[in-house]
Formats: C-alpha cells, structure tokens, sequence
C-alpha cells in the first residue's frame, strides 16, 4: 500500500492503481475526453493531467494512465494544471467549434473566444482514438484505424473506402466523446456517413422493430459459434421471452 | 564453419595471425568512401585509383575504400598511409599524378593539400590539419583504418577483444559498474545515464530481455549515427554484445532508418560476418553466453526515433509513443525488459571496457564524460562531421575545426540538438558543450546537429522552419503536440508574414508551455525549444517583424523588396533577363530598369545575378 494525498485529502492504495482510480474513489472531479473504462487509457487528450509530487519531485503526469508506484502527493488544481487544460481547450475550441462536448467544457474552465483562426468545419473529431480501440479491442472486428500522422491524423476506414469488416454495431459513436460520430437508422436501413458503409437492418421476429444490423447478426454467431434467440427478438422482447 | 572462433584464444590467435608480417612502415591507401564523399564521386575516384596502380605496376600496395573521414567539405579525401599524406578534392583525372608522384616517387602534388586558411601554407599530414588536430577521434577514428565490410579488418585493430575480456574476465555486475563509473550518458537525445537502464532491465522480471540499437537517425543535416553503422558497424554491435551479456540478454535488434540503405546493407553485412566467425549466435566463444541481432527496417517518421514509438514500429505497428510511466527497461518491447541506446552509445562501450573507466572519465566535463561527434554544418567553411571531447567550447568547434564562418560573414548564431534543440548567440560562443551547459543556456546536445548561422539568417524564419518540420513529423495522437504545434505555426507565419501583433509573443509563450507540460513524448516536450530560444536571445527580431513590419536579416518575402539603383546600373539586361516573373522592365544600356512590386515575386534573383550590386534588398 502506498501513502496517497489528493487535493489535501489522505489515503492508502494498492500498487499500480491509477490516480483516476483514486480521484474517482475520493469524489474528485478530473475532466476526461480520451478515457473510457472498457478500453486501456491511452493519454492522448492530456485533460486529465495533473500534477504530482513522487521521489520528492514534482511533476506534470496524466491520470487516466499514471499508475502509482510509490508514495504520492497529487494536486488535481494547480495553477500548472489549470492553465493547461485551458489550453488544451482553447486549441480543442479552434479545432472543433461545433462540438458541444468542447464548448461546455471550455466554458466551465474559462476559455472564451480561441486566440487562433477558428476552422470552418461542423467535424466534431477530437482524434481521440476511442472509436479505434472500441472497434479494435471491444468488438473485434478493426474496421477503423487512425491514418495519417500530425495534424491530418484521423480515424478512417482503410483507404477511406468502404470497409468489410465493418458490423455496423455503432460501438464508436456510443464511445465518441464529441459525438463526432453519426449512425441513421432510416427505412430497414442503418447508414454510418462517416464511414460511407451502410447496412441493411433486421427486425425482432416478435414486434418487427429493427435492433441489429444483418452484419452484427452474422459476427455474433460466428464469435459464439452458434445461433441463439437474442440475435432474432429485441432486448425488449426477449425479456418478455424469458 | 571454417571461421568459427571457438573462443578467446581462439580470437586472439587470429587478431595475432591478421597482424602477422605487418611492417608499420608499410604503404597503404586510403579512399573515404561515405555518404558526404559519394556525391562528389569517390566511387570513381576509388576505383580509377585501384587500377591505375594495377597499370604503374604498384598494384601490390593495399587500397581501402573506408567509412567517413569527418572533412565532408574537402571530399573526395584520400590519404596515403603510414605518412599520412592528405589529399583532399580529389578528382579522378588526379590519379595518374598520384601514383606517379606519390605513391612511387614520394613527391607532393601540392594542389591537392589543403592550405592553412591562417598562414595560407599548404599542409601536407593529415595530423596538421586544423580541423583534425583539435579532434579527439575517439569513435570515427577508427573509420579511416578499416574496410567497414571487412570483419577481419576490424578484428586486426583490437575488434572484439572488449566483449571477451568483459565475457570472461568480468560479471556482469562488474561491466554495468564499469560503464556506471565511465558515466557513459546516452547520446541520442536525452543524455540518460546508460549503465541505469542497463541495471533496471538486469533487475527486471521478464525473459526474454531485450537489447535495442537506436539507429533512425532522424535529425535534418544529422549523420553522426550513419557515419559509424557505414563507417565501423562492428562497433556497434560489440557494444551490444557487451550490453547484452551485462543485461542477460539473448535478442537484439538494430533499428535502421529506410533512408540509410548502405548503413542497412553495411550493418547485414557485419551481422553475417560476425554469425560467421560464431560472434553472434549460440554458445559465443565456447561459454554458456548466447546473443543473437535481427535487423528492423524504420518506418520513415521522425517520432520512430522515440524509444517507445521504435519499439511499436519493431512490433509492427504505427510508430506511436505511448506513456513511460513504467520505464522501458521493465516494459519494453513485447512489454518485456528493453535497454535501448543509440548508435554512437552502443559504440562507446568498447572504448570504455577496453580503456577502463578510470582513463575514460579523464575525458570531458564533470557529468559528461568522452566524445560527442557533432555533424557541423550550415554557413561554415569546413562543414563534416567532428568528434571532440566534452566540455570544448562552441567557438573552439566553430572556428579552430569549422575554420570560421563562410565568405567572411558575421557570426549570428548557432542551432544544436536538432529541430528540438536551440539557437543560441554569439556571447554564448565560449560556453563548453555539454549535456548540462546546452540545457542551461536553454538548447540541448540532442543527438548532436549543430547548425552555424550567419548575420544573412532570419531567426523568426529558423524557429518556422523546425516548427514546421516537427509540426510534419509529429505523430498527431496527443493534443498539445498536434494542435500546439499547428497554432505555434499559424502565428509565426502570421509574423514573417508582417500581421503579427503585439499579443502574439504571449500566444508563443503560452503554447510553448502547452507543449512542454502537455506533450506525451519528447518530440512534443522540447518543440518550443526552437521558438523559446529565438526570442530568449533574438527578441528584437521578432519585435522588428511585429512592430516595424521589418525583417532586420531580410529574409521574409512579405517583409523586403527588392529596388534597382539607378546610379550603379549599368544597364546590362541581366536581372531582366533572368525575371521569372516578367518583373523587370528596362532599355539596354540605359538606366531606365524598374522592378514592378506587383508582379515581383522577391524570389532574388536579380539581386543574385546583378554584377554592379544594382539590386538593392531592403
């Protein structure tokens, strides 16, 4: 157990726990847009950051994935801190002026107006990469990566063409921060206009609503390795099936 | 095999028998056949060498096409052993008088020596050479003795004989304390204290361990790394053996860049040879030590040169870096122990086993200890690479080996550490290099860049220039490097475009704390190092860019134009001539050329081409 101080408060952790972990367990509020818990933080927002005194030096770390390996003082609100996830959120706000995530963010940490040229663009994308590691870690099936590097970085299909390994289970717009990521489900029909991939959706055999693309179906029995009544009835139904 | 050595005797004997029979007085030639001298064709030199000798029927005499001799300027070099006889330039239709004068008749061909730029006396020894005789060529000094596809040749000169001695004669506790002692830092970027790395994978939980030869030098005008995988690459993986036996490491891999291919096939050609002669392999030298070396080719991206981003691209992945809260030496590659040095590091090792790190720690400053080569280029006279110990001065590097600034121009500035690194002035000339000082004065060792600017560089222009080179290699994953460094670059543009305001200055200020308190890797950490250092030293010039609309170097297009005078003109036609833009107009031999500011496109053309200094740029 190591001796942990977070924002003055006192307590003991286990090796190797986050200081997310600890934020969270102490009701300490650390803004987040890159770290979902069903995938392995990877600090590539740097909104989380905060800055820690270990070793008797003190420095900036990122909380989603700095795990503690020793005693630790943290301050989640220093002046360091503060300023740069103003920062962070001014340069977010020049990127991505449309995204509401962004705006209420910025306004709760006190940016206005971003000192740079403002783009000209209703992309919400933060390139955070969640989308990419949700189809990759949590689905299985990688239809998106991120291509390109700097500033053109973005998660795409491969080739920005169609992809075909793509179950139009719409993972990454659940995980989006920003809600970047749009999924219209219109006549029988699911169409993701970012991915340019569209998918034919099926009905519960018992309401006849649509809740699964045929794609999904096919994936979910190939991974299970065999059929099973949750893939023909609607979470809804199949409560009233069981 | 044939060659195997089965062990140390075995080494010896043959080290012994490569030397046998040979008399120091005897003639040999060397031909520097690396990257700087290959573009003014040393190739050609080299081989119209060989058989001009075979036809003067001095064919016997032993010529070595060798890895970089460090005076790229004066390339091709040649150099006629034991006396030392430097011929520099050197151009295939001087062979004939070389042999014939030379090589068989000890006379001088005194055109092709270099001349003394301060006694205007032409020296003749290589050991006289003011850009040679204030190195200490530690590490490349070997490139000039040896064939760097010969195993044999390396062996001859002591090859080897470090690793055996550490395998047999020492613990592996006892060569990390050696290295400890010698405070071999590394020298790739970060100065990180080697022999730490190599205790932490040592104490580390995990098998296998892994050992990383950093060899994606990525640096613009940076070829340390290359002169020595091209120069001596059994050097290189001698110090690899040696890090691997101290580590209990049985895999290693060397990381070269796509864009070095003759350091890749040099580093094949070395790693076959030492498998073959039972360098590499299992049961090296008959002991129970077993270390093996796979080449991996870099993916093209400056961030590959990041410990952690190389290790993902090794693994086949986007060279990414990730978090090193956990340091690489418990969870490297494949998240297993890793020590991974650069190049010039790993050669280091031997010289420290094989001198002991008492003598090595009598070379360099208090905390950095041996040689640092430098690739010096930019506005000098003697551009090439130099190895000097830690702790000369700049203007020592500059103007005793660089022989000065070109053309006679003033000194304004010199860059180090690479596009991360910074500029640093005139008054900081006497400052010693070293890992510590350069941080201080507010640049970095780096990997060892060091540009030399004179008074006709804008240094709003030279912080746009590294911004906009890292803002291209940036990987794009974390926030503040992406869009820090975007931002970073709109407001320079903004100035040397003559729209900056007085508010950008704070911007810069701003993003450069985003940067460095923001950034997830080093690349991100140190990129305002460029733009911190112009305005620690150079403020005034961005204030003449904010305020005045001025650029004092006259370098910004939006900020100069281009005038002709009339008194000076004579009418010549030339710079009309030569408009690319239909700018110029004017009657021959008269004084009636006007340049048209609309249709200019202040290429300097003109201003360049005009023989009567006609053209003003103001």
């Amino acid at each position: 157990m190591y001796k942990v101080k977070i924002d003055g408060i006192e307590t003991e952790v286990n090796p190797g726990t986050t200081i997310l972990d600890v934020a969270n367990q102490e009701l300490i509020e650390i803004p987040t847009l890159c770290f979902n818990e069903n995938v392995e933080p990877r600090g590539a927002c740097r909104m989380c950051t905060v800055e820690v005194e270990v070793w008797g030096r003190k420095r900036l770390v990122t909380a989603c994935n700095y795990p503690i390996q020793a005693d630790i003082v943290i301050d989640t609100q220093s002046e360091r801190v503060k300023k740069l996830r103003r920062l962070i959120l001014e340069t977010l706000l020049a990127r991505t002026p449309q995204s509401e995530r962004i705006q209420e963010l910025a306004q709760k940490y006190g940016v206005t107006k971003p000192r740079f040229n403002i783009e000209k663009t209703d992309d919400k994308c933060i390139v955070c990469g969640l989308c990419v590691q949700a189809c990759k870690d949590i689905v299985g099936v990688s239809a998106i990566g991120l291509s390109e590097r700097g500033i053109s970085r973005k998660p795409t299909t491969p080739f920005e063409e169609t992809s075909h390994t793509c179950i139009g289970c719409g993972s990454c717009v659940y995980i989006c921060p920003t809600d970047a990521i749009t999924m219209i489900d219109k006549d029988g029909k699911r169409f993701f206009p970012r991915w340019k991939t569209e998918f034919k959706l099926v009905g519960c055999e018992s309401c006849g609503a649509y809740f699964m693309t045929d794609a999904q179906i096919e994936h979910i029995k190939k991974v299970m390795g065999k059929d099973d009544p949750s893939l023909h009835y609607c979470p809804n139904c199949l409560i009233l099936k069981r | 095999m044939a060659n195997t050595i089965k062990s140390w005797a075995d080494l010896k004997s043959l080290e012994t028998k490569l030397n046998k029979g040979k008399d120091p007085k005897q003639r040999w030639i060397a031909v520097c056949i690396g990257p700087g001298c290959r573009v003014y064709g040393c190739l050609e030199v080299y081989e119209a060498l060989k058989q001009e000798m075979q036809k003067q029927g001095v064919g016997q005499i032993p010529v070595k096409g060798t890895g970089c001799h460090g005076f790229c300027e004066r390339g091709t070099l040649l150099v006629i052993y034991p006396e030392g006889i430097f011929y520099s330039r050197v151009k295939v239709d001087d062979i004939p008088e070389i042999v014939e004068q030379t090589i068989k008749n000890n006379q001088i061909v005194e055109r092709l020596c270099c001349v003394d730029p301060k006694t205007n006396q032409k020296i003749v020894y290589e050991k006289d050479i003011p850009f040679y005789k204030y190195q200490k060529k530690l590490i490349t000094g070997n490139n000039r003795k040896i064939d760097p596809t010969s195993i044999e040749d390396y062996i001859a000169i002591g090859g080897y004989s470090a690793f055996a001695k550490s395998l047999f004669e020492m613990t592996p506790d006892q060569v990390i304390s050696e290295v400890k002692t010698a405070g071999l830092r590394g020298r790739g970027g970060g100065g990180f204290a080697a022999a730490r790395k190599w205790e932490s994978s040592r104490k580390a939980q995990g098998d296998p361990k892994y050992i990383i030869c950093n060899a994606d030098e990525g640096d613009p005008g940076a070829f340390m790394d290359r002169s020595i995988m091209e120069g001596n690459p059994h050097s290189v993986i001698e110090g690899m053996l040696i890090g691997a036996y101290a580590v209990g490491s049985s895999n290693g891999y060397v990381y070269i860049r796509h864009e070095y291919p003759l350091a890749l096939q040099y580093a094949t050609i070395a790693i076959n040879q030492a498998r073959e002669y039972g360098l590499l392999g299992e049961n090296i030298l008959g002991s129970d030590f077993s270390f093996d070396i796979k080449i991996s080719r870099g993916g093209g991206a400056f961030v590959a040169g990041e410990s952690s981003a190389l290790m993902q691209s090794i693994e086949g992945r986007v060279a990414e870096p990730r978090a090193k809260y956990v340091h690489m030496a418990e969870h490297g590659l494949y998240n297993k122990p890793t020590v991974l040095n650069n190049v010039e590091t790993w050669a280091n090792v031997p010289l420290i086993i094989n001198m002991g790190s008492k003598e090595y720690t009598k070379i360099g400053t208090e905390n950095s200890k041996g040689t640092k080569i430098f690739s010096l280029v930019g506005k000098i006279n003697n551009t090439g690479l130099v190895e000097v110990p830690m702790g000369v001065t700049l203007r020592q590097i500059i103007y005793d080996i660089g022989g000065g600034i070109k053309q006679g121009k003033k000194f304004k500035a010199v860059q180090t550490g690479g596009p991360s690194g910074g500029v640093l002035p005139a008054d900081k000339l006497d400052l010693a290099v070293d890992f510590d000082r350069l941080t201080e004065a507010g640049s970095m060792m780096g990997s060892g860049g060091m540009i030399v600017m004179d008074e006709d560089n804008c240094m709003v222009d030279v912080a746009k220039y590294f911004i906009t080179f890292l803002q291209e290699e940036s990987c794009g994953k974390c926030v503040p490097c992406r869009e820090g460094l975007k931002r970073m670059l709109e407001i320079l543009n903004k100035i040397t475009d003559g729209k900056g305001e007085e508010s950008d200055m704070q911007t810069l200020d701003d993003l450069s704390d985003l940067l460095a308190d923001g950034s997830l890797c080093g690349l991100g950490n140190t990129a305002q190092n460029p733009v911190l250092s112009t305005i620690k030293y150079f403020r005034n010039e961005y204030e003449a860019h904010i305020r005045d609309k001025k650029c004092p170097a006259k370098v910004c297009k939006a900020l100069i134009k281009f005038q002709i005078n009339k008194e000076k003109c004579t009418g010549c036609n030339l710079c009309l001539k030569n408009c690319p833009s239909n700018a110029i107009t004017g009657q021959p031999k008269q004084k009636t050329y006007e340049i048209h500011q609309n249709k200019c496109v202040k290429c300097g053309i003109c201003y360049d081409v005009c023989k009567f200094d006609a053209v003003i740029k103001e």
